[in-house]
Parts: structure tokens; sequence; C-alpha cells
């Protein structure tokens, strides 16, 4: 099977930088639907200075030549290979890095899974297929962890458990979704009580996903991208770019694993028969 | 089996230190007072601002907010809470300020504005008056006392 230039063999290694360099695009595309105004109109015709940071996490131009840069680096990189894929997570990460600092990108998740997912895109993009198999998953499973476990931990409050914390942000103040029918249809207190289940459903589904590094790869990765779609589909749309730099990372992760024997059209590493050949060296 | 790569340790020894972090910061009172303080946009030093910001924090604490007009004591905001409503949002309170829809109305709409805002967490709590004046290019969020006139 050859790579979409057609020059280079597409080993699970150069699938996996595609799959998760796509998904991180997305996200990024996604965002630029509500970036876009913040960037180009807001952040010059009314530039905010804060007295607590530095002149440089408030320059508009800097935020634009962060949020720009992945965009157009990104979609060459897809078919550039793994040299281009290594740019591209050296440009993403730094970017992402200033746009978490900066005052036009620093409440947004968006740029924090971005730089976690670009470094695990960095590391598969500079190691060799044999160390991509044998580590990729696990590291994976190790970021999406670290990002679940900082949400979890900042959960465990009362404000939390007693559901009042979505009970406004999502159940009173939604206008988008179902939210707003619920509200029509059910009493005061019959919404405050299905926040208390919502919340705790969260809270316990942070806490599991903040343990998955200890689990089988396969099966954690496959319930975090079906969480973090799941995220998507229960608050807004807007979410997606977020959760596709995860969703992506946990799809290029299982894609490095071994494939079951049904799957498996060739010997894959922890198989066996799985012996490293010439096109499996870095390339 | 053979050693890991020296990016496989590098990027495996970085996750761990991030993982380690947020539970250092999570279970000290120093580090949650520094996790509410970068939720104000109010950080120690530019340091603390940078080494926490790439740590995760979605739908952190519980964090209040209102905007008024006129600057009023917190206990009014306590002590009547029908009129001065101060609603949730899921994080980093000064949003309601930054964002870009907010900017315009900032500058357009007069000023001084006043944006109140609460975060708590396990008890803690920090409160934050964050004054919004007009200046000549755009606009300045103050989290400091006192400040210039408008």
């Amino acid at each position: 099977m050859l790579s979409i230039t057609g020059t280079e063999e597409a080993t699970p290694r150069l699938i996996a930088l595609q799959i998760a360099l796509g998904l991180c695009l997305i996200g990024w595309m996604v965002k630029g639907a509500m970036f876009w105004s913040l960037l180009f109109q807001a952040g010059f015709e009314t530039p905010i200075a804060v007295d607590a940071l530095p002149a440089l996490f408030t320059s508009p131009l800097a935020a634009v030549m962060a949020y720009m840069a992945p965009l157009i680096v990104m979609p060459i990189a897809l078919v550039a290979g793994p040299r281009g894929a290594l740019a591209a997570a050296v440009v993403g990460s730094v970017s992402s890095l200033v746009l978490v600092l900066h005052v036009s990108g620093y409440n947004d998740a968006t740029f924090v899974t971005s730089l976690w997912v670009f470094l695990w895109i960095g590391w598969l993009a500079a190691s060799s297929d044999t160390e991509a198999q044998r580590w990729g998953a696990r590291l994976a499973q190790g970021t999406l962890s670290m990002i679940f476990l900082g949400g979890f931990l900042g959960k465990l409050t009362p404000e939390y458990l007693s559901g009042a914390v979505l009970h406004d942000v999502y159940f009173l103040q939604k206008q988008a979704l179902f939210y707003p029918a619920l509200r029509a249809a059910v009493t005061p207190d019959t919404l405050q009580q299905i926040a208390l289940v919502f919340s705790w459903a969260a809270v316990i589904t942070e806490g599991a996903l903040a343990t998955s590094v200890l689990w089988p790869s396969r099966l954690a990765l496959r319930i975090g991208a079906v969480v973090c779609t799941g995220m998507v589909l229960v608050s807004t749309v807007y979410l997606t770019s977020v959760m596709a730099a995860l969703v992506g990372l946990c799809v290029a992760g299982l894609w490095l694993l071994p494939r079951a024997p049904a799957e498996a059209h060739e010997p894959s590493i922890g198989s066996p028969a799985y012996a490293p050949s010439p096109n499996n060296a870095k390339s | 089996m053979p050693a890991p790569a020296p990016q496989t340790t590098a990027l495996g020894t970085l996750v761990a230190i991030a993982a380690a972090s947020l539970i250092g910061l999570h279970s000290t009172d120093v580090g949650l007072d520094a996790l509410l303080r970068r939720f104000h946009l109010k950080p120690a030093s530019t340091a603390e601002w940078v080494a926490l910001q790439p740590l995760p924090g979605m739908y952190n604490f519980a964090n209040r907010v209102t905007v008024l007009l006129e600057p009023v004591p917190w206990s009014r905001l306590d002590s009547e809470p029908d009129s001065f409503r101060m609603y949730h949002v899921n994080h980093y309170p000064p949003r309601e300020i930054t964002f870009a829809n907010k900017r315009q109305l900032w500058r357009h709409n007069g000023c001084p504005w006043y944006l109140y805002a609460e975060s708590a967490v396990r008890g803690r709590v920090l409160r934050t008056r964050f004054t919004v004046t007009k200046e000549e290019a755009g606009v300045r969020l103050w989290s400091s006392e006192p400040v210039p006139e408008c």
C-alpha cells in the first residue's frame, strides 16, 4: 500500500500520523468558525490589554500568526510524510503554546488539547516504525489520561457534586440542542435532579478516563474516542475543536496497535511472526 | 525488550510531570490558590502563567460572574442575590470580557464597566472585581486597584 504521495510505503506509523494530523486540522478549522472574528476583527479593532500579562501575550498579530501557521502547514504535512508531520508538529506545538498564553486563546481548551496532541505527533514523526508500534498507544493513553485528570480534579468540589454548576451552565443557560425543550418540559425540581445525575456522570466518566492509562490499550483508546465524541453530542458542535485532536490521538494510537488476527493481513509487532524489515526503518 | 528511545522517554516524562503537577496542585492550598489566580488572569508572575497554562483545566471549579455599570461592594452582591444574579461560566471568568463580541460591547457602551468574578473550589474562594477602561487603541482589563479614571 502506498501513501498518498505515492512515494512511501503506508506503514501504520504513516497512517497514524495522517489520522492525528487530519483530526487536528479539523479541530482548528472548526475553531475558526468562532475564532475568526476575534482574531481578525475584534483583535485589531479592540485590542485588550491586561495589567497582569506581558504585552506579547496581548499582541493581536501574535495571535493571528499562531493560529494561521498550523492551518497552512498541516494540509501540506498531510501529504509530505514523517518529515512534514514533524515540521507540522513543531509549528503546531509552538502555536498552541502561544495561544494558551495569549489573551485571545487562554480560555480555550482547543489549544491545550492541541498542544499535547501535537507533542505526541512530533514524537511519532521522530520515531521509527518499531518504536511507534511499541510505545505509540501507551503514550496516547498517558496523554489522554492526563488531560482528563485535569478536568476531573477541578470538579471535585461541592458545587459540582451538588449539580449546581452544570445545572446553571447547561440546563438553565444553554440555548442549543435539547436543553430549551427540556427546560420547557419538566419542572424546575426535576431539572435540578437531571443536572445532578448529569454532573455525577461527567465526574465519574472523567475520573474513569483519568485512570485509563492503566487499562488495556485497545479498551482505553476506544472508550476515549467514544467519550470525546459523546461530549460533543451533549454540548455543542463547537466542542469539536477541542475534542477532534483527542479523537485523532485515540484513533491513531489504536492504529499503531497490532491487528487482531482476523483484521491483519500481515504480521505485526507483538505477534510471533513479526520481524523488522527495511520498510520498518525510520523514514 | 529494548530500552525506549530518548524521545519516548522525553514525552513519557513530560506527560508524567504534567499529571503529577495536576495532582500536587489540586492537593494543596498553595496549589489551589495558584490555579484560582490563573483562572482570574492574576498569576503571581509570568513564569507561573507559563507553567500553569499548558495544564488541562476544562470545566474546573465553580466560577460565577456578573457585569455591572456601577461598582458595588461584594457584601451587596451577597445580600441581594436576586438584584445581582451571578451566573456560572465553565472556566476563566474574564472570558466574559475578552471574548470578541464582548470586547466590542465594552468599546461601544462607555466605561468603566465592572466584572465581578468568583471562583471556588473545596472552600477556597477567589473574588476579583475587574474594571474595564477604554484606551486609545482598545480597552484595558484591570484586576488590580486602584484603577485610573476612565
